[in-house]
């Protein structure tokens, strides 16, 4: 399951592209699942665990990746820690909800992430209602944001 | 914000050229869709100008506020 809590969230770390920075490993970078979301959201390739091959910048370092891909990186490897979501633009929100299966996420979004037209399942924190789709999900959600 | 201002920034590999012509204008979209790349070009020619390899062009001065001393920043009317 999903869980989001909306709005400000002093426990959740805010810039994950600093906090990845520091903390990725070269594993994470080369994981099948990681391989997958960095070809989808920056229509990139992963050549080894330090070489990225970008159509737009040429070959990057991990460090270089698009802030949303660093964020879905650093939920999938670091559950113990709550990260700012609203650093991810809505390709990543499938993403997020396919991090979510046969497991409880948490994560913090700070604006209306659009999580598209299917059906899903997310709890927003904040009342602890589960919704299950965008229409739902917004009138409880644009309270907090 | 006084009128038009047309921008342009480039490197080697990338180059953006937009107008903006309010106070407050907000460049959002998907991620991986250039929009820290942009902000990061600007920041690297107000650092480093032309040493920077990033050629920027505007009829006004660019410059990057981020961060906590965000909160320091007078702005004057340009």
């Amino acid at each position: 399951m999903l869980n989001i809590y909306y709005g400000n969230m002093p426990e959740a770390i805010f810039n994950t592209t600093v906090y990845f920075k520091n903390a990725y490993e070269d594993a994470w970078i080369t994981d099948p699942l990681a391989r997958e979301i960095i070809y989808d959201v920056d229509k990139s390739t992963v050549l080894d665990s330090a070489v990225i091959d970008s159509p737009v910048m040429g070959k990057i370092a991990p460090t270089a990746l698009s802030g949303g891909v660093k964020t879905l990186i650093l939920i999938h490897n670091v559950p113990s820690e709550i990260f700012n979501a609203s650093t991810c633009g809505d390709n990543c929100a499938k993403w997020l909800l396919k991090l979510a299966t046969g497991k409880d996420i948490t994560i913090n979004l700070r604006h209306l992430m659009d999580f598209g037209d299917n059906a899903f399942d997310i709890c927003i924190l904040n009342t602890g209602q589960i919704v299950h789709n965008m229409k739902e999900l917004v009138p409880i959600a644009g309270m907090y944001v | 914000m006084r009128g038009t201002h047309r921008i342009i920034v480039q490197n080697k590999r990338i180059r953006y050229d937009f107008e903006i012509n309010r106070n407050i204008t907000v460049i959002r979209g998907d991620s991986a869709t250039g929009k820290t790349a942009l902000v990061d070009m600007i920041r690297e020619h107000f650092e480093n100008g032309d040493d920077s390899a990033v050629e920027l062009n505007c009829d006004k001065e660019c410059t990057v506020i981020s961060g906590r001393t965000c909160g320091n920043v007078i702005l004057q009317p340009c």
